[in-house]
């Protein structure tokens, strides 16, 4: 056997699949023009005239698919057990089956696709696995949305979730906390933090006491808060003249968050509440104990944030990768990584389920909140599109082909809606994020693995 | 030997697992991808590659191997230069900030604790190169230096201080409201319930009237709780109301000031029908005080305001001088004059917007604490290519946030100001002062808890209805315990072997009851932690707490290869690879049977696993003895433990007490050279890098002559090139 390698073997049998070119994925994204987005304050108006919005929403440790994945495609399908709390939205929803996350497979790394599934999920790039200073991954579709079009609103984007980075230890399987705690990637080195705490945002969003303060206090206020900013970048650019490469990498993270701070100061006159609109939203006291209530809170804010048009991108995660939460409020006892490992037993099987359909109980929650809220002739879902889904197919294979993927809204009738679509094997789940940029005018050459758009 | 081994699967386009080493040269072109190197001889070294079914390697060829390979990787001459390295610019993490704010300004920022998680590298949350800063974290600075300026300086009033006014329709009891005025009709005492923050004389201003009519103006009584003060006549009527001042003696909390109104007049024949009803009529009410005292101040404001403005002293002067001190000490070095030029111009800044003084400084305060200079450990630069000692404030910094997570006390402060911390043994006796002090308990928790991995606490899940009699508050029980242990040994100065044969250790009740000690040293509350002996019990060692074989025990099981993993990982810092992908769980196994360990050793019989559970699987075996809660047993399933088991050297133990010796004598180097690494990690807030060989090296010749005591280990890591000295990146 010795000398008939087992590689010899494996080219033998023609499975020596040919891996993809690393360096397409990392190569730096270009937008080519943006015309549709020419005027400086409504530049993605869709039909009906309202600002288009876009979410992605993830949840841990694949999906139970058996139970995800309709059997008829077109527009004439059922929906399984675990998509039957968003029933009522079906006709404004697209299931797309078949689509793959190439970069969150193991591609010779070994173990921690958790770690490697969230990092890819909105870049589509391929982790590298370290749990120390060189990490690197790509940068992600809401990050690209936020540096096109994020001028026109307070705040760029918004990034949120529950759960905080872990604190200690590597994550999973020699990938750092950094991949499997955050989903957003400002660009290949820079995960962007969540904010997990609804008081918090709240004051993000509305400012702490901010409707009592009174006009001229309030511009005093700023007028300080932009002297300080001022100070600090006079600060860190005089600092950064010297220092070395990683430094200055560290200087221009603080620069760009200055910056980014500075121009809330600055667009505090963009900030538009409709009053009579929006409900009077209690100030949240802090992060609830229990979970369901916390991720009611972070959702409702989130469509207040689109209400008010204080963000037009938003990215939230369910929980961190690979959580082994569990969710004893549906009867489900077991930690929800342990039971995704089900081995085909049928309680585990049971048990994921459950977790499943629960999340997407959560979900209708924040649909039927976004669905209320009326826009011109239609609704604020309407003219967003909500992607909710996993990096991961099903958690016991821990497959990354025939991922669940589930959009919600059409983007201002960028499409159609309420049909269940399957793709030829192997389309990257990039090829979406090409097309959906593409509607609302960010043309790019390629987005991470993607080769070429998805017709939806 | 790379070629004979390696190359038939890892090389060319198409190679095995991404991984190709072929294409190298010479040694020097191996060099420029140490990495990845050092990661095939990792794999090596623990015998999952190359894979047994394809190449076979004795144990002589192997150690041959990877001798060549480690030499080529490794090897420094220590007698050359060597390169203290680079540090990355280090942001202080959440709890260092919170420390520090702590310490700079007196004030304990809670909210801290709600910042971004810290980025983890190399197992620790100090690490410059990993550690980010979001535009999230950046507007929670902002917010927190508002706050903190705001609670540490007292602009306007102090809190102390009451200058309170209300209008006439907020008093109570007789009476009614007449617009924003309080009317009594007839007879009767209306109140101001006011709050008074401390006990003083307070200057009251009152504003009344009279609603004239009969032959009498209008008599007014002002009462202060029962006690009578004044009685006035007023003859104001409405068009030109009266102020009155009056100074009360008035305790701290609610006071009720009465105003009563004596003569009510009333007849409704009289000609004139504006004479024909008296009444009396309090418009607006004011307190003003103490008078009598000095205003008070929090500590904060007076240690920031350290000098005021007087007619010797210009507002600018005493600016400049309160901002450099506090910019000083904020930034660790002494502040410069363009800096300190550049505050004093939001000092003016908030004169200008008619702001006061206070003001003006609590303003600088904020962008102090928002500056880089105070966010990060700033060290200068470093030419390329060329070495430098850090200076004494760099040091003092290092040293500081090293053995406290916070910024250096003001002796520490005031030594690098004299340019003495490298004078004769100052630095060796200001880290035995540091130690001593309770701020080294820091030490403790950030670097013992997360080298331990006692962090990894909080997220355990242990299974309920198997552990049902299991409290939660145990696990808080647990982290405490090694905690408490591990600063005996600080605070004792005691070797650093104890973590391994300790006969002590510390319980409080509950955990004394769960790990079945005797009721002789049982502490008789859960609150009280008492240091109890374990001579003649099963524990004694980190390893038979259980803080540590539950943070590697799965919620229902023990886990061996959790355990020895641990162990290979903490104690004698050679982590294995990472398992191969598509293993699946014991649990997924079904046709895996009888007890946990005979299902192991089938499991092991998959070659690709062999290797590194052969490494792995008997250290965690050795601690089976103890449940997945740390509770002593000498049955799992109905079978008898056995706890045996042998080290690749041959070796053979049995029990973890047996283990722990045999770390402290056949491996004792090696656990040294870990808790070195680890703690220099730490301490340097960088990975460990190959070029620092020479200085582990040191450190651990340095602790294993000095009796293997934990001051002697931290001066050695002080004192090493790395902690003292810095690299310049080449450009």
């Amino acid at each position: 056997m010795s000398q008939l390698s087992r590689r010899s073997v494996l080219r033998g049998l023609g499975t020596a699949v040919a891996l993809p070119a690393l360096e397409a994925m990392a190569a730096p994204i270009a937008p080519v023009m943006s015309s549709s987005n020419a005027a400086a304050n409504g530049p993605i108006s869709g039909a009906t005239g309202a600002p288009k919005r876009m979410a992605f929403l993830y949840v841990p440790n694949g999906m139970h698919m058996q139970e995800w994945t309709p059997e008829k495609e077109g527009s004439d399908f059922e929906l399984k057990n675990i998509l039957k709390p968003v029933e009522k939205f079906k006709s404004k929803m697209n299931l797309l089956s078949g689509l793959t996350l190439n970069g969150a497979r193991a591609l010779g790394d070994g173990g921690g696709d958790h770690a490697r599934s969230v990092a890819a999920y909105l870049t589509g790039a391929h982790p590298k696995k370290t749990d120390g200073k060189d990490i690197k991954n790509g940068v992600s579709i809401d990050q690209v949305f936020a540096d096109e079009l994020g001028f026109a609103t307070r705040f760029a984007s918004l990034e949120l979730g529950t759960e905080a980075s872990s604190q200690s230890g590597r994550c999973d399987s020699g990938y750092s906390c950094a991949y499997s705690s955050n989903m957003s990637w400002r660009n290949s080195e820079t995960p962007v933090a969540k904010e997990v705490n609804p008081k918090a945002l709240f004051d993000r969003l509305f400012g702490k006491g901010s409707i009592k303060e009174k006009g001229e206090a309030k511009l005093k206020r700023d007028k300080y808060k932009k002297s300080i900013l001022d100070f600090v970048m006079e600060d860190a650019e005089k600092l950064k003249k010297g220092l070395g490469v990683n430094d200055n990498r560290k200087l221009d993270e603080y620069l760009y968050a200055v910056r980014q701070a500075e121009k809330q100061v600055v667009g505090v006159d963009k900030l538009y509440i409709p009053e009579s609109d929006v409900e009077d939203y209690p100030r949240p006291a802090g992060v609830p104990s229990e979970y369901e209530s916390h991720v009611k809170l972070m959702l409702d804010l989130m469509v207040l944030a689109f209400q008010t048009d204080s963000t037009r991108m938003q990215t939230f995660m369910f929980t961190n990768a690979g959580s082994n939460r569990n969710y004893k409020q549906v009867g489900a006892n077991m930690g929800h990584h342990d039971s995704s490992h089900h081995g085909k037993s049928k309680k585990k099987q049971e048990n994921i389920e459950k977790i499943n359909t629960y999340h997407a109980t959560l979900l209708s929650h924040f649909l039927a909140k976004l669905d209320a809220v009326k826009e011109g002739d239609g609704t604020l879902l309407d003219n967003s599109v909500i992607m909710y889904g996993s990096g991961i197919g099903d958690g016991n294979r821990h497959n990354h082909d025939n991922l669940p993927i589930a959009l919600f809204g059409s983007g201002g009738k960028s499409f159609e809606t309420g049909r269940h679509l399957r793709f030829s094997k192997e389309t990257p789940l990039t090829n979406l994020y090409m097309t959906l940029l593409d509607q609302v005018g960010i043309e790019l050459k390629s987005f991470g693995d993607s080769n070429g758009k998805l017709k939806i | 030997m790379v070629e004979q081994y390696c190359l038939d699967c890892h090389s060319g386009d198409s190679s095995e697992g991404d991984f190709d080493l072929g294409g190298y040269r010479s040694a020097d072109e191996v060099l420029e991808s140490r990495e990845a190197w050092q990661k095939a001889l990792q794999r090596i070294r623990f015998g999952d590659m190359p894979p047994k079914d394809e190449v076979e390697l004795n144990d002589d060829e192997r150690t041959k191997f990877i001798k060549e390979l480690d030499d080529l990787l490794n090897k420094v001459d220590c007698t050359q230069g060597t390169n203290p390295g680079k540090v990355t610019i280090r942001r202080l993490n959440r709890i260092e900030y919170r420390n520090t704010i702590k310490s700079l300004i007196g004030v304990d920022y809670r909210p801290a604790a709600g910042f971004p998680g810290d980025d983890v590298g190399y197992g620790f949350d100090n690490i410059g190169d990993v550690l980010s800063l979001p535009p999230i974290l950046l507007e929670k600075y902002l917010v927190a230096a508002e706050s903190i300026s705001k609670q540490a300086i007292v602009t306007g009033q102090s809190k102390y201080q009451l200058d309170e006014s209300v209008s006439g329709n907020e008093l109570i009891g007789d009476g009614a409201n007449n617009g924003e005025s309080r009317r009594l009709a007839t007879v009767g005492t209306t109140r101001w319930r006011v709050k008074v923050p401390s006990e003083g004389k307070y200057r009251l201003e009152y504003t009344v009237y009279g609603e004239q009519a009969g032959n009498e103006p209008v008599q007014l009584e002002l009462i202060s709780g029962r006690d009578s003060i004044r009685k006035s006549t007023i003859r104001a009527t409405g068009k030109k109301p009266v102020t009155l001042t009056q100074e009360i003696r008035l305790a701290r909390g609610i006071r009720s000031i009465g105003f009563r109104f004596l003569n009510d007049f009333y007849d409704p024949t009289a000609k004139d029908p504006n004479l024909r009803d008296r009444n009396l009529v309090i418009t607006e009410l004011t307190l003003i005080g103490p008078v009598d005292k000095q205003r008070e101040y929090p500590a904060t404001h007076q240690q920031i305001f350290f000098i005021k403005p007087s007619d010797k002293i210009s507002e600018d002067v005493a600016a400049r001088r309160i901002l450099t001190r506090l910019a000083s000490r904020a930034f660790r070095r002494p502040a410069n004059e363009s800096e300190i030029n550049r505050l004093l111009q939001l000092v003016k800044l908030a004169k200008e917007n008619n702001d006061t003084f206070e003001d003006g400084i609590q303003l600088a305060l904020q962008a102090i604490l928002v500056s880089p200079h105070f966010l990060f450990k700033v060290e200068t630069p470093t030419k390329p290519n060329s070495t430098r000692d850090l200076n004494d404030y760099e040091l003092a910094t290092s040293l500081s946030y090293f053995l406290w997570s916070s910024m250096p006390d003001d002796e520490l402060f005031k030594i690098s100001l004299d340019g003495k911390l490298r004078t004769s043994d100052t630095l060796r006796k200001n880290v035995r002062r540091m130690l001593k002090d309770n701020r080294a308990s820091e030490l403790v928790t950030n670097f013992v808890g997360q080298w331990l991995q006692l962090r990894n606490l909080q997220d355990v899940s242990i299974d309920e209805k198997k552990f049902w009699r299991f409290k939660p508050e145990l696990l808080s029980a647990m982290k405490k315990e090694t905690e408490l242990f591990t600063w005996d040994i600080v605070q004792r100065d005691a070797s650093i072997l104890e973590f391994l044969n300790a006969d002590f250790t510390f319980v409080n009740k509950s955990l004394s009851r769960h790990y079945g000690l005797s009721r002789d040293e049982r502490p008789e509350t859960d609150d009280e932690f008492k240091r109890v002996s374990l001579t003649g019990t099963k524990r004694g060692g980190l390893l038979t707490q259980g803080s540590i074989l539950v943070i590697t025990s799965n919620p229902t099981r023990t886990s061996p290869v959790k355990r020895g993993r641990w162990v290979l990982e903490n104690l004698l810092n050679m982590p294995p690879p990472p398992p191969a992908p598509n293993v699946m769980d014991l649990e997924d196994q079904s046709e895996l049977t009888g007890t946990l360990r005979e299902k192991m050793q089938q499991h092991r019989e998959n070659p690709n696993c062999a290797s590194c559970h052969a490494q792995m699987d008997p250290l965690g075996f050795a601690m089976e003895n103890f449940d997945a809660i740390g509770r002593w047993r000498e049955t799992d399933e109905k079978q008898p433990i056995d706890a045996t088991g042998e080290l690749p050297s041959g070796k053979k133990f049995s029990g973890v007490k047996e283990l722990q010796q045999l770390l402290l004598t056949e491996k004792q180097d090696q656990f040294i050279r870990c808790v070195a690494e680890k703690m220099l990690t730490f301490a340097l807030g960088r990975g460990i890098e190959y070029y620092d060989r020479c200085a582990v090296d040191k450190i651990v010749e340095h602790v294993k002559k000095n009796d293997f005591r934990f001051s002697e280990l931290v001066i050695a890591i002080v004192e090493s090139e790395p902690f003292q000295k810095r690299r310049g990146t080449v450009k």
